[in-house]
């Protein structure tokens, strides 16, 4: 009777102790993106740099990838809510932040892009952003004595062809990675949550989880968050032609939220607080996708837990990153002024 | 001695004639009513049309077979062609075949495979440079027809940008014609009537994205192709 007695105490002790652990960490799934031996090269990743923050890819060389995707802002357009491109035309959407793109298996925010390699193509032939032909493009990096040297010393030879500069561009592309946050170092076991911000994590993963999946946090799926369609986009649905597709977006991540302001496909929302008190309307649910059905009303309380937890997803080192800034050295040996 | 020279050779000329190889040329025209073959600055006009002047007609084509009575009996690797129509050093494709292969069939795909639509940037003739590549959303334009018409007395431009690679709008068409074999050269039209005469249903003259319209225009497509005589 004793020894059975001492066999069940030490069962209950032992499940005691394990609901007592730290949650596992949550795995980062295989990447989808997989570089060549050249892209892993250095020197091609610088070779990206300097073509992400040259003018030379617009008609008038007046506008860059950088031009709306500023590094100290997580690579979006900070303040704008749809950017400016080339003779300060307006766009019809924010400017998409950029990390972690190895991971994405479609780019905008209507997933138009279906490769990485092909994202560049669509701002520089778009007439609202940098208005520039392919062609063009390749005769004015030809013509570069800058350019000449770089391909030649990355490829083996000094010919500016399409597909080396795409490739050239996702090498750079791909190392925006960002996973040195607050939250990352808590699954790393390096670091504790505040109380708060442990409440706030439990209504993320009870309410945003689904859609806005852990790590990456964005399923990549797209969705109707309830908002109501404005103008003449209808996301998703204007690429596939499928009538249950209009009025869906793309999750976005919400990585450095705290950075990326403001919020949603054309930049609608200010602050997040205004995001929060989005998904407290009942009326949202009138239009969303199914799972926004579990984005129950928070009380005041809960979106301040909340937003405290999402702020742990801020990843300063990745956000002043000397390696992803403008390539000032390399500009200056060529003595080129932007 | 000469016994094994005589078997020497005997056995060189079987291995010859097994790898002995011939070039097959086919080229591919425009052509309007009964194979009247539509050549660059030409303006059509007759019965059905006020004028047509034909500015562009290029489209790529791969997974080339052969079959002989409704067997394979060629199919080289996956090679990507772009034709232009309009443009003599690229309106032809040569086929490196096993010389007296018995054929009765030709059949392509026109179209950029589904597998190279979604794998990044490409060179050669799949190199986004040759305008046949859609910018604003991933995918290779299959085929292009570009054209200035006058039809029932309107002006009319015709542009024709036939895509997609996905469901419900892949365009995808393979294209079979009976063939005889032994010839070295041969002439496919592309009956550009029968394209317009499509129009009169339900399509607009400018298809630029995958949509319905542009599944019926590559069915229209693939139903253009005939021979012409050399």
């Amino acid at each position: 009777m004793a020894r059975r007695l001492g066999i069940l105490i030490a069962v209950f002790g032992m499940f005691a102790m394990l609901s007592m652990l730290p949650e596992p960490p949550v795995r980062w799934p295989e990447k989808t993106y997989v570089l060549s031996a050249v892209q892993q090269d250095s020197m091609c990743v610088e070779l990206g740099r300097a073509l992400f923050y040259d003018p030379i890819l617009s008609r008038d060389s007046t506008i860059s990838c950088a031009s709306c995707h500023s590094s100290y802002v997580a690579f979006t357009h900070v303040d704008h809510k749809v950017s400016h491109g080339i003779d300060d035309r307006i766009g019809r959407r924010n400017a998409p932040a950029l990390m972690n793109l190895a991971w994405s298996k479609t780019y905008m925010w209507d997933g138009a892009i279906n490769h990485l390699d092909m994202q560049p193509l669509a701002p520089i032939t778009n007439a609202l952003e940098m208005d520039e032909q392919l062609p063009h493009v390749l005769e004015k990096l030809q013509a570069s004595r800058m350019y000449r040297r770089l391909f030649d010393e990355v490829f083996g030879d000094s010919l500016v062809t399409t597909e080396r500069m795409l490739k050239s561009l996702s090498a750079f592309l791909i190392t925006l990675e960002s996973n040195r946050s607050k939250y990352d170092a808590v699954q790393r076991g390096e670091a504790l949550f505040s109380e708060q911000e442990q409440r706030g994590y439990q209504l993320f993963k009870q309410h945003c989880n689904a859609c806005h999946t852990e790590p990456l946090f964005t399923n990549g799926g797209f969705r109707s968050n309830g908002i109501a369609l404005r103008g003449d986009d209808f996301g998703r649905g204007e690429i596939t032609g499928i009538a249950s597709d209009s009025g869906l977006f793309k999750v976005p991540t919400l990585r450095n939220v705290y950075y990326s302001r403001p919020y949603m496909h054309d930049g609608r929302m200010a602050r997040l607080s205004d995001v929060m008190l989005h998904y407290s309307l009942a009326s949202f649910e009138a239009v969303a996708s199914a799972e926004m059905k579990m984005m129950k009303p928070l009380n005041e309380e809960q979106r301040i837990d909340l937003t405290s937890f999402l702020l742990t997803l801020s990843d300063s080192s990745f956000v002043f990153e000397k390696k992803h800034q403008y390539p000032f050295k390399l500009y200056e040996s060529y003595s080129v002024q932007h | 001695m000469r016994t094994v020279f005589l078997c020497l050779a005997l056995l060189f000329s079987v291995h010859v004639s097994l790898w002995a190889q011939t070039e097959v040329s086919i080229q591919f025209v425009p052509c309007w009513k009964d194979g009247q073959v539509i050549t660059a600055n030409q303006i059509i006009a007759d019965s059905s049309i006020d004028s047509l002047q034909l500015n562009t007609m290029r489209f790529y084509l791969h997974k080339v077979e052969l079959t002989f009575e409704g067997k394979q009996v060629w199919a080289p690797n996956n090679e990507h062609f772009l034709v232009d129509v309009m443009d003599d050093k690229r309106a032809s494709v040569q086929l490196i075949l096993p010389e007296h292969l018995k054929y009765d069939e030709l059949s392509f795909v026109v179209g950029v495979d589904s597998a190279l639509q979604v794998n990044g940037a490409h060179s050669g003739v799949l190199d986004a440079m040759e305008g046949m590549y859609w910018t604003w959303q991933s995918g290779y334009i299959h085929w292009k027809l570009e054209a200035e018409a006058k039809i029932g007395g309107n002006r009319e431009t015709i542009t024709w940008h036939v895509g997609g690679y996905r469901q419900p709008f892949n365009t995808l068409r393979r294209v079979s014609l009976p063939a005889v074999s032994g010839r070295t050269t041969m002439k496919i039209g592309i009956d550009v009537f029968s394209l317009l005469a499509a129009k009169q249903t339900d399509i607009d003259y400018t298809i630029m994205s995958p949509s319905k319209h542009a599944m019926h225009l590559a069915n229209q497509f693939q139903n253009a192709f005939r021979w012409l005589a050399d």
